[in-house]
């Protein structure tokens, strides 16, 4: 895979080009309602849209926006409780929304195919890989037998799979989850669509394979001149790709214009609070500029601007009627109040300057530059020391975590940073007694608490060490009352004097997470993932931890909702003095809130060093590989970007074996004599 | 692979043989006196029966009679004679002579209703809330919960009134006094192939990988035809072996409904009558069917889905 | 009317709620303003009595309004609660509300028949001159061969069935839904119920029961317990299937890492989940429990000394040809009691699944 390199775009160029041109397809006023048991739902509120040829278009935009709904109409692939209320779609002379099925086929796949989110369901298990390819190539490009296999292979090898004549045979369970993305995409390429749209095609899959993906996706685009939508909710994602950038938020789009316009000088209030959360835009130490609230809710009938609520900008006329669409520049256009001429004039918010400033790196003040480990009395409070984790037995056995060690100490946020089944999380579940470990141990104060402990050890250890979970669906009852829910805790060791003294604890706690107190007596299912992940985070603080293992705790949060959760943990732990452990994919959140950062890639943790110096110096392989894949909100920048991949065949440890070496004082690597004189020949230039 | 089929085989072979015993030890619990018919009994004084007794080893410990049992089974394939339903023949004639009417019909049963069964759900499935689906869900509803009693009564009371078919088996009044017993074996299965295929059609439908096949441009049709049949078929093929093993054992209520002479009166009869010997070789047979149909359809799944691979531990189905 | 709405806007401060007075919800971010702009001091308008663009004049209109926090937080939950969406979902379901009803006045009837009846069912007597009499004023369901009254017979019948299959499923879904909780939860116990499990159902289960009915008894009370004994399977595995799904879901992990007792983690957090299920395998195992008993009694394996639906049935084939009504009233009454169960169980399910919530 050699797509590394990506070219510096200009921006003023490509606008010029999209100015002379006729749009290719062009969405005017669509609405589409939805009706769930005879309730209606506007998905998409009368929006409009022109994509014009060779352009990536990338829509953005929370949970319920409307962008994968619109983009459906499309391909006319609405589910089937589902229709275009009004509007059109015109493309190639005709209007979309009036096809019937039979006339459909001449356009799906053909002229306008899609990338679906989920790898691992898209693919039809039971049908060979290349059978399916095969099926859109003798569908499009009307090959057959022998003349469709090779074009098959050939698809197959320009999606970056190597090996296509064994490949071709495998089904997609032998596939990984990247792999199988290179296949749904293999199958799209194959229908030689004019318009490809990617609905999140890179969400479920980890930082490094997302890069890949990514640069793929530009290269195809390129070779086979196709115009791209492109579907996210990352930013990063958005600066990677995208020619010109539309913001969508409650069924509409509310900004729209060229990706350097969007990202430094935006003008809908959402556009801008939606980049101040951004944590890599942070002043560490600080709170992030969050975002209250949740997005709406569309079966209600949205009076005004759909922001209105939660924007610290509204102006009356918000909450009354909708905003027409003002145009910034001639390919940049803005729906909201605040560009009318009569409204008051804003300057953009601070965070946005800091964008072009900050090169996508949180600053630093100076209360959070205190390092905890450069504190002479600093007190260890966890010691993990060589542990190891296998599940099953035999030949099935599988070693999760190898022979770790690390000491977190007190006060400080330590974090380990890993892709999908490094074993991060079996980590953080093996310190606070969920998984059993297979060897080594773990010191708490000095303690042992791994294996088998005293009764009161293990009372200890469950009252001073908590943990909040990654997927706030999941982690609370569905049948309990959020009141039971908190004080679950509390009724384990009869943490309180009588009923009153625990309903006290339960509103003090849920006002320290900033929830009403009211809530209470409510089900979690009433609330947002955002709401209900603070739910989660005050069952923990309400036993007065002294240690937290937070588990990817803000990954399946909508961006708008993950500066509440991070503000939050960052208020608990100066106000309760907590210390945390904080296991993420994400590094740039890893960065805005740790003080330490390990990395671990297959079990074994590579590098563990203070945080702004594992930015500065990377040395492992994989740091790099996992650095340089992280997406920059930052367009030009990430355009800039060398990409790395690891690849650990670098490594030969046939003779000389590895070692945790701590190079200079807090890095610590892994790596054999010669690597690790590397390592600090490369530490001291 | 072949370690995986050994392994399974022997564990098969093992719960056959654990089911035997239990069922073997059970029935020594019984008394003695059904080892002789009623007019023996009536006939006979005490002493000559008990040197019959002493004489065909029933006086032995159970264990050793157990011994016995399993020697002359594996060494003559001999499972003894039947005392009572018919007497003094060997249990394996008895059986041989009224498995093949029984199989007979299952199987002639089990095609119509798979192929009834399977077209009707496919269509089901495909016209989703039409008329037809109504209608189908109607009758699996019907089927379902109405005991087949009832059913079978209504059956009758149309072929025979309506239709003047014979309301019973008769060997002289063959195919035609077959019909009913027939139509009755397949009303069962038909709403079962009915409900899983359009229940498995509907999942298949709903799954990702379907609107990827459409986003291709494939028409609906033959996304049904590519994508979707197989799919909704490999959980159905997992039962198919023990179904068609199990037509060997019969129908109970519906032989005895019609009077067939076939495998499903013999074992009430056998229970009823205490005819050991029958009722030992009978639960063998009926749980040997049972086991290897589980077996085959365990290894016929791997077959057609390349997911599964013969190497899992064995777990509940 | 504007003028009235307008005349309010001004909202005094002993008209604020104590909620927003007293609460002050901490905020957890920077607000903007503080950094960016200076907001106005005064702001007129509370947002909430904005309805209408009349209310105002234009300058007004472009001023800034009061942000509060409380509001945004609002905006986020729903008033659904699942129990009561449920109901509502179950309640949708025409077809078995009304078999519902049907079922109860039958159940309710089979008390009121005898009472209301000529003939004591207890003490029938056997007479050859009456058999097969058609219903009329005196015989209301006629009589039957042995020239018995088969009113009395039939509602008694009913009662008994519906008793005993109510006994029946409600012992097995109990033994069922003990057996699978312990199964599923635990891990090295799994092994020997899962060979349990197919020791018993690889072998067709009317093997056992014929066994157990000549070696024990055929009376109604063996052969209820018998039929408890064997099957309790379907639920077994299907509760031990959704305990090891529920068992590893976070919030399990979360009650373990606040040190709840296992007791308390299956009665609170599992049992719950699993409530949906059991009322659905209760109300299948039902007609499912009356099938099996007319089968049981049509084999002879069951006691025929009083009337059961099942023995009505099996007595009836015979001469239902002739006679049709010695069929047709248990026939009905049978398809009555099944098919509401079949249909409430269904609908019942349906109404649970969440996909079918808003």
């Amino acid at each position: 895979m050699s797509e590394k390199n990506i070219q510096a775009v200009d921006f003023d160029a490509r606008a010029e080009q999209i100015l002379a041109r006729e749009p290719l397809l062009s969405a005017q006023d669509v609405e589409v309602t939805f009706t769930l048991r005879g309730n209606k739902l506007t998905a998409i509120r009368r929006t409009s849209l022109d994509l014009y040829e060779g352009e990536t278009l990338a829509i953005v935009g929370e949970s319920g926006s409307g962008k994968s709904v619109f983009t459906k109409c499309f391909v006319g692939m609405l589910d089937k409780n589902g229709e275009i209320t009004h509007g059109s779609i015109m493309y190639d002379g005709k209007d979309l929304t009036k096809l019937t099925e039979k006339e459909w086929l001449k356009v799906r796949g053909k002229k306008i195919a899609m990338v679906t989110q989920d790898p691992m369901t898209s693919l039809n298990p039971l049908k060979t890989v290349g059978r399916q390819i095969q099926e859109a190539v003798e569908l499009h490009q009307g090959l057959r037998g022998r003349a469709a296999r090779q074009e098959t292979y050939r698809i197959l090898e320009s999606v970056g799979i190597s090996d296509p004549q064994r490949r071709y045979r495998q089904y997609p369970h032998e596939f990984s989850g990247g792999m199988r993305q290179r296949v749904v995409i293999a199958i799209a390429v194959a229908c030689r669509p004019q318009i490809l749209i990617c609905d999140e095609p890179t969400t479920a899959l980890d930082v490094t394979i997302q890069a890949q993906i990514l640069a793929l996706i530009r290269r195809l685009q390129k070779e086979q001149n196709m115009t791209i939508i492109y579907i996210t909710h990352d930013l990063g994602v958005v600066a990677n790709v995208a020619d010109r950038v539309a913001v969508m938020y409650g069924g509409q789009i509310i900004e729209i214009g060229m990706a350097n316009e969007v990202f430094f000088d935006p003008w809908h209030p959402y556009t801008w609070a939606l980049l101040s959360a951004l944590p890599q835009l942070g002043v560490k130490g600080e709170k992030l500029p969050a975002i209250d609230g949740t997005p709406p809710n569309l079966f209600n009938k949205i009076q005004g601007d759909a922001f209105a609520p939660r924007n610290r900008y509204a102006l009356n006329i918000d909450f009354l009627e909708e905003p027409p669409t003002y145009d910034v520049t001639a390919t940049h256009a803005v729906k909201a109040w605040l560009r009318d001429p009569r409204a008051p004039k804003v300057e953009q918010p601070h965070a946005i300057r800091r964008l072009e400033e900050q090169q996508g790196k949180p600053l630093v003040t100076e209360a959070a530059s205190y390092h905890p480990h450069l504190d002479p009395n600093r007190e260890p409070l966890v010691e993990v020391k060589d542990m190891q984790v296998t599940f099953g037995s035999g030949r099935k056995k599988f070693v999760a975590v190898d022979h770790v060690n690390f000491t977190i100490y007190k006060g400080e946020t330590f974090s380990l940073v890993g892709e999908s089944g490094s074993g991060k999380t079996t980590i953080g579940r093996a310190i606070v007694r969920i998984n059993p470990i297979t060897s080594g141990e773990v010191l708490f104060r000095g303690e042992r608490i791994s294996g088998k402990i005293s009764r009161e050890m293990d009372t200890k250890v469950i009252r001073s060490m908590q943990m909040i979970f990654q997927d706030p669906m999941a982690s609370l009852n569905e049948r309990a009352k959020v009141d039971y829910i908190i004080s679950e805790g509390l009724y384990n060791f009869h943490l309180y004097k009588d009923e009153q003294e625990r309903q006290e604890k339960v509103q003090k706690v849920l006002q320290e997470v900033g929830l009403l107190p009211e809530f209470s007596s409510r089900f979690p299912h009433e609330f947002s993932g955002g709401q209900r992940q603070r739910i989660g985070i005050a069952r923990s603080l309400i036993m007065q931890p002294e240690f937290i293992v937070a588990d990817e705790p803000i990954s399946a949060l909508d961006v708008s909702i993950r500066a509440q959760v991070l503000n939050l943990l960052n208020e608990m732990k100066k106000s309760r003095g907590l210390t945390y452990l904080f296991i993420a994919h994400d590094l740039s959140v890893v960065r805005f809130i740790s003080d330490r950062i390990a990395v671990i890639h297959k079990g074994r943790i590579v590098e563990l060093a203070e945080s702004e110096e594992l930015f500065r110096h990377p040395l492992h392989p994989y740091t790099k590989a996992l650095l340089s894949a992280v997406p920059n909100p930052n367009p030009y920048l990430e355009r800039a970007k060398t990409l790395q991949v690891y690849d650990p065949s670098v490594h030969d440890y046939s003779v000389d074996k590895p070692v945790w070496e701590e190079i200079i004082p807090d890095h610590f690597v892994w790596g054999n004599v010669r690597e690790l004189d590397g390592y600090r020949r490369e530490i001291e230039n | 692979m072949v370690k995986y089929i050994l392994k399974r085989l022997f564990q098969s072979l093992f719960t056959v043989l654990l089911v035997v015993t239990i069922v073997f030890l059970l029935l020594r619990l019984m008394p003695t006196d059904y080892y002789f018919t009623e007019d023996e009994l009536m006939k006979l004084p005490q002493e000559v029966l008990n040197d019959r007794l002493q004489a065909a080893g029933l006086l032995d410990p159970p264990l050793v009679q157990l011994g016995r049992f399993y020697r002359d089974l594996f060494t003559k394939f001999d499972l003894g004679t039947s005392r009572r339903v018919q007497a003094n023949q060997p249990v394996v004639k008895v059986i041989a002579g009224k498995f093949g009417i029984s199989m007979q019909m299952g199987l002639i049963a089990l095609a119509i209703s798979i192929v009834l069964g399977v077209v009707i759900g496919v269509l089901q499935a495909r016209f989703k809330d039409g008329v037809l689906d109504h209608i189908g869900t109607g009758y699996t509803v019907f089927v379902n919960a109405v005991p087949h009693l009832v059913t079978y009564s209504l059956v009758l009371a149309f072929g025979a009134r309506v239709l003047g078919l014979p309301s019973m088996y008769s060997a002289r009044k063959l195919p035609l006094s077959m019909y009913l017993p027939i139509f009755c074996l397949s009303i069962g299965s038909t709403a079962y192939y009915m409900l899983w295929t359009r229940r498995y059609m509907v999942d298949e439908l709903n799954k990702d990988y379907i609107r990827l096949a459409k986003l291709k441009g494939l028409s609906t049709r033959k996304v049904m035809f590519r994508h979707v049949l197989k799919n909704a078929f490999v959980p159905l093929v997992q039962y198919l072996p023990y179904s068609i093993l199990l037509t060997v054992g019969g129908s109970l209520l519906v032989e005895r409904f019609f009077s067939v002479p076939g495998m499903g009166p013999l074992l009430t009869d056998s229970i009823g009558r205490y005819d050991t010997n029958l009722v030992q070789a009978l639960v063998m047979l009926y749980a040997t069917m049972g086991i290897l149909g589980v077996f085959l359809g365990d290894l016929l799944m791997a077959l057609v889905d390349p997911r599964i691979s013969l190497t899992g531990k064995g777990d509940v189905r | 009317m504007a003028k009235n709405t307008q005349k309010k806007m001004p909202k005094p401060e002993h008209e604020k709620t104590v909620q927003e007075l007293e609460t002050p919800v901490p905020d957890l971010s920077v607000d903007y303003s503080t950094v960016d702009h200076e907001p106005k001091k005064e702001r007129p308008m509370g947002r909430e009595h904005l309805r209408s663009r009349d209310v105002m004049p234009e300058k007004q209109l472009f001023e800034f309004a009061e942000y509060k926090p409380q509001e945004a937080e609002r905006t986020g939950y729903s008033n659904y609660s699942y129990w009561k969406s449920v109901w509502q979902n179950f309640l949708k379901k025409r077809s078995a509300v009304v078999m519902s009803l049907v079922f109860l006045a039958l159940f309710l009837f089979t008390f009121i028949a005898p009472a209301i009846s000529k003939y004591d069912v207890n003490s029938l007597r056997v007479d050859a001159n009456l058999a097969f009499i058609s219903p009329n004023g005196e015989y209301w369901f006629g009589t039957d061969n042995l020239g018995r009254d088969y009113w009395s017979q039939v509602w008694y019948a009913t009662r008994a069935s519906i008793i005993l299959a109510v006994s029946v499923s409600f012992g097995q879904i109990i033994l069922g839904v003990i057996i699978g909780l312990v199964w599923g939860y635990v891990r090295k116990l799994d092994r020997f119920f899962t060979e349990l499990y197919n020791l018993v159902d690889n072998v067709p289960v009317i093997i056992y029961m014929t066994l157990i009915a000549m070696m024990l008894d055929k009376s109604m009370l063996t052969m209820g317990i018998a039929m408890i004994l064997f099957n309790w399977l379907g639920t077994a595995r299907n509760v031990r299937n959704l305990v090891l799904m529920y068992r590893d879901r976070e919030y399990n992990l979360a009650s373990r890492c606040l040190g709840t007792k296992l007791g308390r983690i299956l009665f609170r957090n599992i049992f719950p989940y699993l409530i949906s299920m059991i009322i659905l395998r209760l109300a299948l195992a039902i007609p499912g429990t009356i099938a099996y008993e007319t089968t049981l009694t049509y084999l002879g394996l069951m006691d025929v000394s009083m009337p059961s639906l099942g023995i009505l049935l099996r007595n009836s084939r015979n001469f239902f040809l002739d006679y049709p009504y010695i069929l047709i009233f248990p026939a009905i009454i049978v398809s009555i009691i099944t098919i509401t169960f079949y249909l409430v169980g269904n609908a019942f399910s349906d109404a649970c699944d969440p996909r079918n919530h808003l």
